[in-house]
Formats: C-alpha cells, structure tokens, sequence
C-alpha cells in the first residue's frame, strides 16, 4: 500500500464525511470499529 | 366496483391478515414457552431456493429489490408456514461482487450462493491480530481480500464509500421486506436480529476453516485469546434490557460440529452461553442453527434455563433430543432435507407422523427442514407441500 491510503485510514475519512456533525471522538471510534467489523464478510 | 367498497374490502382482508399474523405469532411464543398452541407451527428456511422456484438467477435479483421480494413471496406461499427465517438475501452480494471479493460465488446454477474457503491470516500473526485486531482486520485482512482497496488514492475510497453506502442500503431494503411480510403477507419472521459468534467469524473470514481448526490443536492458547480481543466488537449484538418476547436473538453456528467436547467448552461455549443468559434476561429467547452434529456437547445443554433456548435440529436425532431436553428447550427440525427429494410422498407423511408424535406433545416443538433448501434440486416441490398441508392438520393439539 506504498503511496496509498491504508484501508484504516479509508475507514477513518469515510466515517469524518458521513458521522453526525455532533459526534464525539470516542463515538466515531466505535463507528470505525464497526465499519472495519462489516468488511470482515465482504 | 365502487371506491369505498374497494376500501371496505381492503380493510376487512387487512384484519383478517392481521388477525393471521397473531395466530401464528401466538404459535411460535406458546410452543417456545414449552406449551401446546392450537398447532405446531411450521418455519420456513426459504432461502435462495426462492430464486430458482421462479425460474430466475442471483444475478437477476441483485439489482431488483422488487424481483426479490416476488420471489421470496411466491415460493413462501407455495407451502404452508407460520413463520419464515428470512425473506430475502442474506448479504448485498453484488456490492461484494464490485469491490472484487471471492468470499462469496454463485454457484453455475446460477441460484445457490456459496461461501468459498479463504484464509486473510497466516498463522504467524496471531501475535499482531491480539496487539490490536481492528488495525489487523483493515491493514490486512480486508486489505487482502478486497482488491479494489489495492487501488490509488482516491478511487480506493471511492470503491469504500459506494461498499458502505450499499450496504446501509440493503440494511433499509431488509428492514422494508420485513414490514412487507408483516403487513401484506401475515406472516412473522422469527428473529428480530443476529449474534454471530466471534470464533465463527474468525473461522469463516479471518483465518478460514483449515487454519482454525488447525490452530486450535497446533496453539489453542492463541486462538482463545484471539477470540477474546474479537469478542467486544461482536456484544452489540446481546440484548442488554428487556426486549419484545418475540422474535428472538439468532446465531447460525457454523465451528461446533467441528470440535470436541473441551475444545467446544473452552472455546465456544461460554460467548453462546452469554448470548443465551442475556436474552434471557432481556425476557426474550436466543435460537441456534446447530449446525451438523452436536450429541457431543449436549451435556452443557443441561443448566440452561427453562424455555431460554431454541435449538434447530440439523444432524441430531431430534426424537433423542426431545427425550432429553424436551422439558427445558424448544427443539426446531424433524423434516431431513434429503427425505423431500429422495423419498416418496408417503414415506415423507408417514415420517412427519414420527416426530410430531413423538416432539410435539407439551409444546417446546417447531416443524422446519433440517437445513435450508439452496436451490430447487434439493426438493420435490409436491412432496414438500404435501408434508406441509400433512403438518398443520396433523399438528393440530
């Protein structure tokens, strides 16, 4: 993944763009969390 | 006709499916109390078999929600049922399909949707997967198995982004199917949500099936504590206040039948026991697709509270079961999958006869195939709607 976004991070900015304006940081940890949960069954 | 008799007669079938849907809800609640309802009731595991039923593909329904919904309707109705386990696909495939993952193939059928075995962890990594597994499961996991993550900056994203967003979109479509089932078919759906066991994911997506089960006899120390750093991303998913009594908790457990009884005890039992405590404590239940063989581990069936559990009978002979575990669980099965295409109608009826007079006196009884029909070469369709019409007069109490 040189010079390329790790999905980590892909899951970071998608969870920045799409989580409500008021959530708070431990709040979007756990929306990370989640998401990277749901790839395991992709 | 007349506008408002139009409207009359829609609210008079609109009651009378209303009036359906609690029969057959009222069914379910009462045998799973371990009392006899008016009837046993019948389940449905309908599952892509609903496809090939109207002669249509995977591929066709993929993208046509209403094609979908047709289809699992029409093969519902085919048969008599209470209750269904599912109505509609069980993952967003195509979205899968996109983003260039093989986890899942539609078989050359062109219907039945299978899980290929696949490995996203070697097994000298355990050590990095317990330091931190959600770093574990983006970085290398998925990064491994989703080739369009593999892309430049930001057409990876953009292949993320469309993933995510059609996955909230096929959570809607279900939670739509559901209120269709509810409202224009009258007919309950049985549980209300899933709880995967973490081993069982880590079996199917992390480290395969060869690999676990391998690790388990080579390192059971690494596998347990794997599990254990795994097991807080998967408790959502435990009821933790009082729930509806109805539909329950569900897990489809898939490693079991795969493991001996202390490796069963240390590995997977005490999550499933958790799983099965706190719907019992939310005042619902927890049903499990156990799936092959689980005589080994039914001694530890033993201290679960009366009426907390729903166990579907694949492999076992639920006759057996029942004998045992009658007066504390409810046991789902009685109808092998092979019997509907290999034997005659009357071997089938003569069969059901069996096991409704042995399971079904006190309650604690739900009829429903040993394991969910895949596509329609796994049943003759006349034999199985002859066993149900046969189930719901002869399950009457």
């Amino acid at each position: 993944m040189d010079n390329k976004k790790s999905v980590l991070d892909l899951v970071k900015q998608y969870v920045n763009e799409t989580a409500p304006i008021n959530a708070t940081e431990k709040e979007k940890k756990k929306m990370i969390d989640a998401q990277v949960i749901l790839l395991l069954r992709v | 006709m007349k506008k408002q008799e139009k409207e009359k007669k829609y609210m008079v079938s609109q009651k009378a499916l209303k009036k359906t849907l609690e029969e057959r809800k009222t069914r379910f609640i009462t045998t799973s109390n371990l009392q006899e309802p008016d009837r046993v009731p019948i389940l449905s595991q309908i599952n892509a078999y609903a496809i090939g039923f109207c002669n249509k593909t995977a591929w066709d329904v993929f993208e046509d929600p209403d094609l979908e919904r047709e289809c699992y309707r029409k093969a519902n109705e085919a048969f008599y049922f209470d209750g269904l386990s599912i109505f509609g696909l069980n993952h967003p495939f195509k979205s899968y399909f996109d983003v260039g993952s093989e986890t899942y193939l539609v078989s050359e059928n062109g219907v039945t949707i299978q899980h290929k075995e696949s490995s996203h962890m070697d097994a000298d990594e355990y050590d990095e997967f317990i330091a931190d597994p959600i770093p574990f499961i983006a970085n290398k996991t998925a990064a491994r198995k989703i080739p369009a993550f593999d892309k430049d900056y930001p057409e990876n994203y953009e292949a993320l982004k469309k993933l995510f967003n059609s996955i909230k979109d096929f959570k809607q479509n279900g939670a739509e199917n559901r209120k269709y089932v509810l409202e224009e078919m009258g007919i309950p759906i049985i549980s209300s949500r899933s709880a995967p066991h973490p081993l069982d994911n880590f079996f199917d997506f992390i480290r395969g099936f060869n690999g676990t089960l391998i690790d388990i006899r080579r390192h059971p120390d690494k596998v347990e504590k794997a599990i254990e750093v795994l097991t807080p991303y998967y408790e959502k998913s435990i009821p933790s206040s009082k729930e509806d009594a109805f539909p329950w908790l569900f897990s489809t457990c898939h490693i079991p039948t795969f493991l001996s009884k202390s490796q069963f005890e240390r590995l997977y039992w005490p999550y499933m026991r958790r799983c099965l405590m706190a719907a019992n404590d939310a005042q619902t239940k927890y049903m499990a697709l156990l799936e092959g063989t689980w005589e080994q581990h039914f001694d530890l069936f033993e201290d679960i509270p009366k009426g907390a559990f729903i166990a579907c009978i694949e492999n076992d002979d639920i006759i057996k079961a029942k004998k045992r575990f009658g007066d504390r669980m409810t046991l789902a099965g009685g109808m092998p999958m092979s019997m509907l295409k290999y034997t005659s109608k009357q071997e089938c009826i003569d069969y059901v006869k069996r096991i409704f007079d042995a399971c079904a006196p006190g309650g604690g009884f739900i009829f429903t195939t040993s394991i969910p029909p895949l596509t329609t070469e796994d049943l003759n369709v006349d034999t199985y709607r002859a066993v149900n019409e046969f189930a719901h007069e002869y399950g009457k109490y």
